[in-house]
């Protein structure tokens, strides 16, 4: 096996496994802002009438 | 046009794909009656936290055009996509997320083009939403998605541009941006798992990098390559539109906290580096088995990807894998088109038409505005032969007419100057603008590099060099507005 495989491996692991404990986090996210339970920071003021 | 590959993919396969196709809609149909104002369309009621700002950017910013592209640049260049096309944004994104990120926190707009509307005034923000909207149309990922189908199915390219666009307009235009986000972090999912399970069947099919090197040579293991230095740094220094990429500040504008937007494209920064070497790495594959003929010499570079996956991926990862890259193109298309839409209605019809519009109108507006877009898509995608080139034009515009104004308005401080935006941002567009045309009308092919050239008094000039030029006139014309121009 060359470096190059062991890079190949490398991303292997992060696009599989790291990728897929990013979408678990995500999940729990966006159960909490669609769900409504955390309540959106405070807005902005209104855009220009530009 | 090209003979159809495939018949070689299963039921079983095209059932996977059929039924990501459908959630994909479905998903914007259950959203659409979520959304009221048109900050909840266009910016998700600026609430995105990190894990879904990383699905979100890494997906949308990397479509199939990376895919196809890189991979097929890839099998003809070897390494030097990964290292010197590829390395300079990772840089670039690194300064984004240290330096532009949290200088954004407080500044209540919607999209970069509005950013350098208020900070210069009318003219600049129609300069900026004009290069602004035609980055943002999809046209790399439409190209690829009108390949793939053509490729695959043997279907026209026009149809398969026209059938990729509508799908995406769909959901988007129904759900606006939370409906983008929540498919994001699907597309995320799948485009990258699907290129990680992938990756190693078609290592092995040509014995890894060992028999890559045995096939290609040490010249496909070149980092910097073997292309005209010039022609491979202005490739290299399209990394400068990061600074300016419309997606980013959209995202950035809708991000919960400056922290969120941070550590979101640092941990991007990674799996963007991780997506590029799985490409690099498929395209050198997909270059051994043309050099073994286990591919046709021949085979167009936007093409070996696709031709290369139905001959070594087993039945199911095969049908996966193409759903990552319909995800890869989605993802892409899908954030764009709500992107150049808000560009349109936002960005210029709104400050030109001088009146307030209710929220529902804007949206209505943005839908409407989609649909424009997508046609303009088709159009340029049928124009440019390869994505490499589209992505030079596309990249070129941008760079040159939102570079210089928008690093002054976020890191210079102090006067601002209407007259300044405006040559900084008109003369920048203007130049690329001329560059192309002088080429397109007196140019010559070049077949080499597969782009256009002109020789001038002994001096070659190539259309990817029009950034050379562009950057530094935007410049003057930034420096020449502060001298002669008034405060606002």
């Amino acid at each position: 096996m060359t470096i190059w495989d062991a890079v190949t491996w490398l991303a292997v692991a992060i696009l599989g496994p790291g990728v897929l404990v990013i979408c678990v986090a995500v999940a729990r996210d966006l159960r909490r802002l669609l769900g409504g339970a955390a309540p959106p920071p405070p807005g902005p003021p209104p855009a220009s009438k530009r | 046009m090209v003979t159809a590959v495939m018949p070689s993919l299963h039921p079983v396969d095209l059932v996977i794909v059929a039924l990501y196709l459908v959630a994909m809609i479905a998903v914007g149909v259950l959203l659409a009656g979520r959304v009221k104002a048109y900050q909840d369309f266009f910016l998700a009621g600026r609430s995105l936290t990190t894990p879904i700002l990383i699905c979100s950017l890494v997906s949308s910013y990397y479509g199939i055009d990376a895919l196809i592209g890189d991979s097929g640049d890839a099998s003809r260049e070897g390494m030097v996509v990964w290292f010197t096309y590829g390395r300079p944004y990772t840089l670039a994104l690194l300064v984004a997320a240290l330096l532009v990120a949290r200088r954004l926190r407080g500044m209540h707009a919607l999209s970069l083009a509005d950013l350098l509307g208020q900070h210069y005034g009318r003219s600049t923000q129609v300069a900026a939403a004009i290069a602004s909207f035609v980055y943002a149309l999809p046209v790399l990922a439409i190209m690829a998605l009108a390949a793939m189908a053509e490729v695959m199915f043997g279907i026209p390219l026009w149809v398969g541009a026209c059938l990729g666009s509508a799908v995406s307009v769909v959901y988007v235009a129904m759900g606006g941006a939370w409906a983008d986000v929540l498919t994001d972090t699907v597309q995320f999912a799948v485009m990258c798992v699907s290129l990680a399970l992938a990756l190693p069947y078609v290592m092995a099919a040509v014995g890894g990098f060992e028999g890559v090197r045995a096939t290609l040579g040490e010249r496909a293991f070149a980092p910097l390559g073997t292309a005209p230095p010039l022609y491979t740094a202005a490739y290299a220094l399209t990394a400068a539109s990061v600074f300016v990429e419309p997606l980013f500040y959209q995202r950035m504008l809708a991000a919960r906290e400056a922290a969120a937007i941070r550590n979101a494209f640092l941990w991007g920064i990674l799996v963007w580096a991780a997506y590029d070497w799985a490409t690099t790495a498929v395209g050198m594959a997909g270059g051994a088995m043309m050099a073994t003929g286990a591919l046709p010499a021949d085979t167009p570079r936007d093409q070996v990807l696709l031709r290369l996956v139905p001959l070594y991926l087993p039945l199911g990862i095969s049908g996966l894998f193409l759903g990552g890259c319909l995800a890869a193109a989605m993802a892409t298309v899908d954030s764009y088109f709500l992107v150049a839409a808000g560009n349109l209605v936002y960005d210029i019809y709104r400050p030109l038409a001088r009146r307030e519009l209710e929220d529902r109108t804007l949206i209505r507006y943005t839908r409407g505005a989609m649909l424009l877009s997508a046609a303009a898509c088709v159009v340029l995608g049928l124009y440019f032969e390869r994505i490499k080139e589209a992505w030079a034009f596309t990249a070129t515009i941008l760079t040159s007419t939102l570079l210089v104004p928008t690093l002054a308005s976020l890191f210079l401080p102090g006067r601002r100057v209407p007259l300044a935006g405006a040559l900084a941002s008109w003369g920048g567009l203007s130049v690329v603008v001329a560059v192309y045309a002088v080429l397109h009308v007196w140019g010559a092919p070049d077949l080499d590099l597969e782009t256009r050239r002109m020789d001038v008094a002994g001096v070659t000039l190539l259309r990817e060099y029009a950034l050379f030029v562009a950057v530094p006139v935007s410049a003057l014309g930034y420096l020449l507005g502060r001298l002669l121009g008034r405060c606002r």
